[in-house]
């Protein structure tokens, strides 16, 4: 079932929508229990809301802000101060969208870090599990600092190799002449 | 100063001196009571402990002497060491191949570990060594198998069998100084040696941005039971991750194990072995006619030398081993570019002893 989204609800709500839209969300309302209730509740907090209207603080009208906006939108500032109640107090911040205007070059930086970024990961660095390392010192196993390494000592011409998370030495022990082969597993 | 006095410096100075110098770690040996080797000694002369910053550093040499209890010769030994206290989970082997031990012989194996610790870490035993396999001139096999010594154990055989014969083919067809000139070509081949540093799954330092796709190029043998197909490895400076390799089986058996020998080159040009690409299941049934992989997801770094990085240029593969669901494996020809561990020994003789002695060495074995 598809149901109506949140703002047609809220408009239905409020029988603020046109005919064909509010027929539409009336007949999912009657198989929606859902639907339903969330309509009641939009209906509960417009109640609220009117009771709030209704104690409204001292010096607040309604009604004469409501004559200013729509003052603004037809005539402009300078008009829509004419037709309002003067009031007391300090002038009026001049610039209306401070929000948007400060948003947006934070908005430019965002999506221009998302792009650099993925043109150009930053570092990774290794997790920290098992390091398996061959060199000179020996053929080692490490983490969180503890470690394990076999020697190849007294010995120059070792041939190191990895397969998989093994890492392998070879070499020819100096005393014994026998070919040795050591290895560390990661696992 | 009194006799009561005496005593206590002297208990003092005991109990300082076993504080300052920490028992000498020991070595933990556990053969099976059936084992084809038996334990004579464990020498452990040179064993030393010492701080570093806040770690602790044990340094143990121990040399094993073992008896071959068996009937047979015995052609290789892989011993199983561990230190779980210091590497939960790591584990480290130490194997001698290409030998040949008589029934009732006594042969030597060196253990040399070094073991990190920090110093606040409890005490305990320091390492166990077990049996993990004993290959027999026969190539049969005993051991509990854990590190697939078996496998391993055999491919050295038979590669120590075919390079063997090639120089005394070497011997015969192009006298003494033809066998010289092949050994000490292998010394130079084998004098070049990289350093590597695995790092298990993801990158260890590169910037993804660089890194860039090399496609594996593939020695060719016309006798494999398996042909690459194709295979990609994503390069970055010195370091290579992620190797990928698709294979054919081009046999009529199936195959349950598999390697791709795997040789980097620079950009100078030079090349060296780094090591092999497994099969990707360990459980590979790969029947004739099917196409597996192998990968691995870890990242390798390569460097020279003093921790100098190795620009890396290409990479080629070569199937290394094969191991047929009824245990049977196969190796490829000898190939310059990846020497045996026998090719190792026998040039070390050289080396070492001469000529003379390495001929000696090659008339002493006699091939099956």
């Amino acid at each position: 079932m598809t149901h109506p989204n949140e703002s047609r609800l809220a408009l239905y709500a409020g029988a603020e929508l046109g005919l064909l839209s509010h027929l539409r969300t009336a007949l999912h309302l009657r198989g929606c229990d859902r639907c339903n209730q969330h309509v009641e509740e939009l209906r509960g907090i417009r109640e609220w809301m009117r009771a709030q209207d209704d104690e409204a603080p001292a010096g607040v009208h309604w009604d004469s802000l409501a004559a200013e906006m729509k003052a603004n939108v037809r005539l402009g500032l300078a008009a829509g101060r004419c037709v309002s109640v003067p009031e007391p107090g300090p002038e009026p911040p001049r610039f209306r969208w401070p929000a948007p205007a400060m948003a947006l070059p934070v908005l430019l930086v965002v999506i221009a870090g998302w792009i650099m970024a993925s043109l150009h990961p930053p570092l990774k660095p290794a997790p920290p599990e098992f390091i398996v390392e061959a060199s000179a010192s020996g053929i080692g196993v490490q983490r969180d600092g503890r470690g394990f390494t076999l020697l190849q000592p007294r010995n120059e011409n070792v041939v190191f190799s990895v397969r998989g998370e093994v890492a392998g030495a070879r070499y020819v022990d100096a005393e014994t002449g026998q070919v040795t082969i050591s290895h560390v597993y990661a696992q | 100063m009194s006799t009561r006095n005496r005593c206590s410096a002297f208990l003092l100075g005991g109990v300082l001196a076993a504080w300052a110098q920490p028992a000498p770690p020991s070595l933990k040996v556990d053969f099976p009571a059936d084992s084809p080797v038996a334990l004579l000694s464990v020498g452990s002369g040179e064993s030393r402990t010492e701080a570093r910053g806040g770690a602790l550093v044990l340094d143990l040499h121990a040399a094993l002497t073992l008896r071959n209890a068996s009937q047979r010769r015995i052609r290789g030994v892989m011993l199983l060491v561990q230190a779980q206290e210091f590497t939960p989970g790591g584990k480290g082997s130490v194997a001698v191949p290409s030998l040949d031990v008589r029934p009732g012989e006594t042969f030597p194996i060196r253990i040399d570990l070094r073991l990190l610790r920090p110093l606040l870490a409890g005490g305990g035993p320091l390492a166990g060594v077990s049996l993990d396999g004993v290959l027999f001139d026969d190539l049969s096999f005993y051991g509990p198998d854990r590190l697939n010594s078996r496998r391993s154990m055999t491919v050295w055989e038979l590669e120590a069998r075919r390079d063997r014969r090639y120089f005394k083919s070497v011997l015969e067809a192009r006298g003494p100084e033809g066998l010289r000139q092949e050994i000490v070509d292998s010394l130079d081949r084998m004098a070049s040696r990289l350093d590597v540093q695995v790092v298990r799954r993801g990158r260890a330092t590169a910037l993804a941005a660089q890194e860039r796709e090399v496609k594996f190029a593939f020695l060719p043998f016309p006798d494999s039971p398996i042909e690459p197909v194709g295979g990609l490895v994503q390069v970055t400076g010195s370091e290579a991750r992620a190797p990928h390799i698709e294979v054919l089986n081009r046999s009529s058996r199936a195959i349950r194990y598999f390697e791709i020998g795997w040789i980097v080159r620079d950009r100078e040009g030079r090349q060296f072995l780094a090591g092999a690409v497994p099969a990707s299941s360990s459980g590979l049934k790969l029947a004739p006619g099917a196409k597996s992989q192998a990968f691995e997801d870890v990242a390798l770094k390569f460097s020279r030398g003093a921790g100098q990085p190795v620009a890396l240029d290409g990479m080629t593969g070569f199937v290394s081993q094969v191991e047929f669901a009824d245990g049977n494996i196969w190796i490829p020809a000898r190939t310059a570019l990846a020497p045996s561990p026998e090719e190792q020994r026998l040039a070390d003789l050289y080396r070492r002893r001469g000529l003379p002695a390495l001929a000696n060495e090659l008339k002493r074995f006699s091939e099956r």
